[in-house]
């Protein structure tokens, strides 16, 4: 679904600071990437990448055989379909909660305020939010922060959903909640990438880890066998830290 | 804890301000109320005649040359008292004294003789007027025939003190009638004296001359103020105020406002579209590069616009560029304060645009928004929010920089003032009510912003 070919981005006035150094990757329907590395080694950025939120330096992104980073292919559409969740959440502090997650296919002409509003309290129905309709996100806590944000990605109908680091700017207590959810997704077929540093979530959930460090892609694996024997010097180095 | 500490040490200082304060207020009150008017004592008959009799001495000086004393030939006795409303009494008396008039009337000649003949040929004064009555007609005020009646005289008691309250009827009375000669020698225009014609052109002096002849002067002719000072501010103060404000006179306030009220509100819709633009312009370069000829045009208008006086501008938008046009100066008036304003509203916004986390425009991005849509759903109204305060000033700014539109003849608020200054001679009261309306409306204006930041700032609530 997803194709990455010789992805380069760095930056920096000349490009000096090379932050990812060609990347190639292709993510199939119904798959659950789970990409970890340590801090600085290009995880966030090659996610942002694949919804262009970050613009690569070099190198191509097909998203079901189309070219998004060809010039001439309307971005905004093809975002629409790649859902983002993030790390500090980035609700809509003057919109409700209602209105954060029927905004965009409000405006956007994609369903009509009545559709878009009952689907959005069905969403939040199954999340366990309905009563905060009409609450205002600085009202809300972090993990029914980020609850909501995967809602208001949901509401979209997106093909896949990105997840950057979803659960590290929250209290530990409510890292649980967020991370429930996302199982629940990843068990209705969502597609997922998600950047993260819940080892117990990517054992669980992934289909196929990636394990990134200075801008490439290490080693890849199944959970299974890459928690179990990861072939890599540095991910078992890696791995000798965070387990 | 320690912040409630100070919280409540912040109120009972308040408190006990507001009491001194009050406690200040109060007494200074009281001894104003004290100062005011105290009614009269009652007083005895003889005692209101001893003063009376005094006045009356005090008024009736006698002649210079010491031919005659009018008070000798003027009795005037106290028959009873009343107390009117203020504090003043009216002394009811009867009196008896010379014909004077007639004294005066049958000797006339003599007395225009004088004054017209004076050696160097010059105007006679009045004292030299009054000099010759004396010297001509002592003799025939000792021969009048007596006069007697019923006069009121009024007395005011002024700082504790009785003092009499002379209007014409008792002058003319009590004296002997003796200024109605004034009355009778106005109708004659010319007089003859000893085959002579004699024009009398100033009428006035003869009058003063006659007044004079009894020290008359001294009197209080004019019914004396004696009423609390406050009532008398008061009474100056409407005074003034109705000379500046009356006889339509406020229309060139209103209207004026008017005009101020429409220039601000025009000039501000141009200013915050203006503003708004020019800040997205600028952000857009700033954020991601584009625009790159358009931030240029923006970053020059910023610099001309605030580089230069809003008084300058006015003069060259509306004498150099629009007058030649054919514009209306309203509408000058309007285009150079929307364009002002719009430079700085553009930098407040800008600075509000930047002050919104970067993650919100990533938000509305990853959601399918195109750049502009998510400027306009989600960044502007943040923006919008975290610089109201200091929109509401721009917007205060703007409504008292409006005044300077006065400068190319624009009839507002501040020229409306300065018309009834021209016409009233007085300073004071229009420029004071001009200050006074721009004050409420800044007041008025500052509230309304209030109340819409409370209901921004809804979303904050948590």
């Amino acid at each position: 679904m997803i194709e990455v070919k010789n992805l380069v981005k760095s930056f920096g006035k000349n490009g000096e600071i090379k932050v990812l150094r060609g990347i190639n990757e292709t993510i199939e329907k119904g798959e659950k990437v789970v990409i970890i590395g340590p801090s600085g080694s290009g995880k966030s950025t090659f996610l942002r990448c694949l919804n262009l939120l970050e613009e690569p330096t070099d190198g191509a992104i097909y998203f079901h055989g189309e070219e998004i980073t060809d010039p001439k292919c309307n971005v905004n559409k093809v975002r629409q379909k790649l859902g983002m969740v993030f790390q500090h959440f980035n609700l809509f502090p003057h919109k409700t909660i209602l209105e954060n997650i029927t905004i965009a296919p409000v405006k956007l002409k994609l369903q009509t305020k009545e559709e878009a509003e009952e689907n959005a309290k069905r969403l939040l129905a199954r999340v366990g939010l309905l009563d905060k309709a009409d609450a205002y996100p600085s009202q809300l806590s972090g993990g029914q922060k980020q609850r909501i944000a995967i809602v208001r990605a949901l509401a979209m109908n997106p093909e896949v959903i990105l997840f950057d680091e979803p659960t590290s700017a929250l209290d530990p207590e409510m890292v649980g909640e967020v991370l429930d959810l996302m199982k629940q997704l990843a068990a209705d077929g969502m597609t997922m990438v998600v950047v993260t540093h819940e080892m117990g979530f990517a054992k669980e959930v992934g289909t196929r880890v990636l394990f990134m460090d200075e801008g490439v892609i290490m080693e890849q694996n199944t959970p299974a066998e890459f928690f179990a024997a990861p072939k890599t010097e540095r991910a078992r180095e890696f791995l000798s830290k965070v387990l | 804890m320690r912040k409630q500490k100070s919280k409540a040490w912040f109120w009972t200082k308040l408190t006990v301000l507001f009491l001194i304060v009050a406690l200040i207020l109060a007494t200074a009150v009281s001894v104003i109320l004290s100062l005011g008017p105290q009614k009269a004592s009652e007083i005895p008959l003889e005692q209101a005649q001893s003063v009376l009799d005094k006045a009356l001495t005090d008024v009736l000086k006698s002649d210079r040359e010491g031919l005659f004393t009018l008070r000798e030939k003027t009795v005037v006795t106290v028959e009873s008292l009343e107390y009117g409303e203020q504090s003043d009494i009216v002394f009811r008396c009867s009196y008896a004294t010379v014909d004077s008039y007639s004294a005066i009337m049958g000797d006339v000649n003599s007395l225009f003789q004088f004054s017209t003949q004076k050696p160097n040929g010059m105007q006679m004064t009045s004292t030299e007027i009054r000099l010759n009555i004396d010297k001509a007609i002592a003799e025939r005020f000792r021969a009048a025939s007596p006069l007697s009646g019923k006069i009121d005289i009024t007395f005011y008691e002024v700082d504790g003190v009785l003092q009499p309250y002379f209007d014409e009827t008792v002058v003319n009375t009590c004296f002997g009638g003796i200024l109605r000669v004034q009355t009778e020698v106005n109708e004659l225009k010319t007089l003859v004296i000893d085959g002579k014609e004699v024009s009398i052109e100033n009428k006035a002096n003869i009058r003063r001359g006659l007044m004079e002849c009894v020290d008359l002067s001294v009197a209080t002719l004019e019914r004396p103020d004696n009423s609390h000072p406050l009532v008398r501010w008061w009474n100056d103060f409407s005074d003034e105020f109705v000379r500046n404000f009356g006889d339509g006179y406020w229309r060139y306030l209103s209207d004026g406002l008017l005009t101020t009220l429409a220039i601000t509100f025009f000039s501000l819709i141009i200013g915050v579209v203006l503003g708004v633009v020019v800040a997205i312009v600028r952000c857009t370069y700033d954020k991601i590069g584009k625009l790159k000829i358009a931030d240029g045009i923006c970053r020059f208008y910023l610099t001309v616009i605030r580089g230069t006086p809003v008084m300058v501008q006015l003069l060259i938008i509306y004498f150099v560029m629009l007058l030649p046009l054919g514009v209306d100066k309203f509408i000058a008036a309007v285009i150079c304060f929307g364009i002002n304003s719009g430079a700085y509203v553009a930098e407040i916004i800008r600075g509000g645009i930047m002050a919104v986390d970067d993650g919100q425009m990533e938000a509305g991005r990853s959601l399918g928004f195109n750049y502009v849509q998510t400027m306009w759903y989600i960044v502007i109204p943040q923006a919008f929010k975290a610089v109201l305060p200091a929109l509401a000033n721009e917007f205060i700014t703007l409504l008292k920089e409006t005044s300077v539109a006065a400068y190319i003849g624009v009839a507002d608020l501040t020229r409306g003032g300065e018309i009834i200054r021209g016409k009233t001679f007085s300073a004071f009261m229009p420029l004071l009510a001009v200050a006074l309306i721009y004050l409420v409306m800044v007041l008025g204006l500052s509230y309304l912003v209030k109340l819409l930041e409370r209901r921004l700032h809804k979303s904050d609530r948590g």
